[in-house]
């Protein structure tokens, strides 16, 4: 038995309320089923129906991990591949260690110059000399992508090819930004920061430079609805610092928060910064009891909770976690981690499984997983790779990176953005 | 109003094939439409349901009686649910415009989540199967959608 029997009664808002159930490559191939189903997946308010499910149902917890499987100096010197894989800690965990990361899903690169230069993916071979995966929120992934052309004997920072990307693998939407204005002028870069304007529905990049010409710095906000950077000052001065670009972040209610090592004005304690994407202001907050922080800290989220890892001189380290959003006096001390195998690679928390184990990210790569009960630690690709492992918490969506494209069997009059193109890449 | 079961009285509903129902006040507002008829005083003689069949209706009160059952259990009724919804596609088809008719959001939920399970994964051709859709795209129209979206084919 057919489950209608007659054709089209089924009305768009419970089609809508189907498809808001779906993964998202179900989703996108039930675009070509008809001309109301593909109107309907194409509708905002399914795109925020579909994100609210994601959010509330919270599980599985998805990893997107970027590594490459060559070792740092093929690197250094050659390019590195790259490759993505989608998974979550479970599946991390459960696989044989020989095939963890290959069986994970492989996602398609989101670089199509690199298909244009005949690599296959996801495997892909470029000569970037840097890719940092800056962050991720409801879907959607940033990465920026530095080329030096063989400046290195410069500052690193200085006056480098920045690509900065947008990119949804559920949906396999990607796009380049187009550049800032700072980006024709002689620059230093500070930072890269990305996060969602919830006010306006909006995502956003903000980029802080050092304009080498007039020795100021310069912060630039980046919209996807407008498709622009609009230039906002020139930050608070502590921010104004040169240490920053490494420096991991994670987003909290929209917001990037990241920590700041050494500021302009502010040498010490390290203090972790935000930006507010609806207001477009920088926050400042302070760390947990800083005066023992010793060496490199980094952010992370557990259970929801923003979390910084502090490294004592004492070789022991500690996962604090602030329980209530923007109260200092709310951070707590979660976990102490004495393990010196630990302390010697850790670089960032990543989450909490189920089980009461937290992910941690090592700076050289690579995973761990840290059971605070038995103080076990399981440790991921350590002699074989990956190398230059970056992970972001990840979530399926279906939140469009592209401009409004209207098909032309669309009624209605939807205003069609000129001049981007699906996919565009600036040549160089 | 008290709307609790030691009070409740009985409500005659009629369904679109002339059937006439009598089920407990405090099971039938579990459907919101019903709910604002008896709250303004419309409920007294026979409730006209004109988009439910009988066979429907029956299906639906038996969801609202189980769910208005103060003494089942969380997990009872996950349970119950899970063998409520394991029916053929017509009688989903059905329960579906129902619950959106009585406006019933835990019937709706249920229902939704079943077929986004069943369609899940498959594909257009068999979407259209199910629903009896017409694919109302032009050949053309149906390769270059086909093409922008390949990688989710394969």
């Amino acid at each position: 038995m057919k489950f209608s029997t007659k054709p089209m009664d089924l009305p768009a808002d419970l089609i809508a309320d189907i498809v808001s159930r779906l993964p998202a490559k179900s989703v996108v191939r039930f675009r070509c089923v008809s001309k109301l189903w593909r109107t309907v997946i194409a509708d905002p308010s399914l795109i925020r129906a579909h994100l609210n499910r994601e959010i509330i149902r919270k599980n599985p917890n998805r990893l997107l991990l970027m590594y490459s499987e060559d070792p740092p100096s093929v690197t250094y010197e050659y390019g590195y591949s790259v490759r993505f894989a989608l998974t979550s800690p479970e599946e991390l965990i459960n696989l044989d260690p020989a095939f963890r990361y290959s069986e994970s899903v492989n996602l398609e690169s989101p670089f199509p110059l690199f298909k244009l230069m005949n690599f296959s993916h996801p495997l892909t071979r470029t000569w970037f000399n840097d890719l940092k995966l800056v962050g991720s929120c409801n879907g959607v992934v940033c990465l920026s992508v530095l080329f030096f052309f063989g400046q290195l004997s410069m500052h690193p920072l200085s006056n480098p090819h920045t690509n900065i990307y947008l990119w949804n693998p559920s949906i396999m939407e990607c796009r380049t930004l187009p550049f800032a204005s700072h980006d024709y002028k002689k620059f230093r870069l500070v930072y890269i920061a990305f996060g969602f304007d919830a006010l306006n529905e909006d995502y956003k990049v903000v980029k802080i430079v050092y304009i080498y010409d007039v020795e100021a710095y310069e912060v630039e906000v980046y919209s996807l609805k407008r498709d622009s950077w609009k230039k906002i000052g020139n930050g608070s001065a502590s921010l104004q610092c040169q240490y920053m670009y490494y420096s991991n972040q994670v987003v909290v209610n929209g917001s990037p928060h990241w920590i700041v090592n050494s500021g302009g004005e502010k040498k010490w304690p390290p203090f972790i910064v935000s930006f507010d994407m609806a207001d477009e202001v920088f926050c400042e907050m302070s760390l947990p009891d800083s005066s023992m922080f010793f060496g490199h800290t980094c952010v992370g989220l557990v259970e929801g909770w923003l979390s910084v890892v502090s490294y004592l001189a004492s070789w022991k380290c500690e996962v604090w976690v602030m329980k209530e959003y923007g109260v200092v006096q709310s951070w707590t001390r979660q976990y102490v981690i004495a393990e010196k195998s630990v302390i010697y690679s850790l670089d960032r928390p990543l989450g909490l499984l189920d089980s009461g184990e937290l992910l941690l990210g090592k700076w050289n790569g690579g995973l761990m997983l840290y059971d605070p009960k038995s103080t076990r630690v399981e440790k991921f690709g350590t002699s074989m790779g990956p190398f230059l492992c970056q992970v972001a918490t990840y979530m399926e969506s279906l939140v469009s990176v592209m401009p409004v494209k209207q098909p032309s069997w669309m009624d209605g009059k939807h205003h069609v953005k000129q001049g981007t193109k699906r996919m565009k890449i600036t040549a160089f | 109003m008290s709307l609790s079961p030691s009070t409740s009285k009985m409500l005659s509903l009629k369904s679109s094939d002339g059937k006439v129902l009598e089920v407990e006040e405090h099971v039938a507002v579990l459907c919101e439409t019903i709910k604002s008829l008896v709250e303004d005083g419309c409920a007294d003689s026979p409730i006209p349901l004109a988009n439910v069949d009988g066979a429907t209706l029956g299906n639906v009160m038996e969801w609202c009686k189980k769910h208005a059952d103060q003494k089942a259990s969380a997990d009872d009724l996950e349970d119950w649910d899970a063998e409520f919804v394991e029916r053929d596609q017509g009688e989903l088809y059905h329960l579906i415009m129902a619950a959106n008719y009585l406006n019933i959001k835990g019937l709706l939920d249920l229902i939704c989540q079943k077929v986004a399970d069943m369609i899940k994964g498959k594909h257009p051709e068999k979407i259209r199967e199910i629903f009896n859709i017409e694919n109302d795209f032009t050949p053309e129209q149906q390769e270059q959608i086909r093409k922008d979206n390949s990688w989710a084919f394969e």
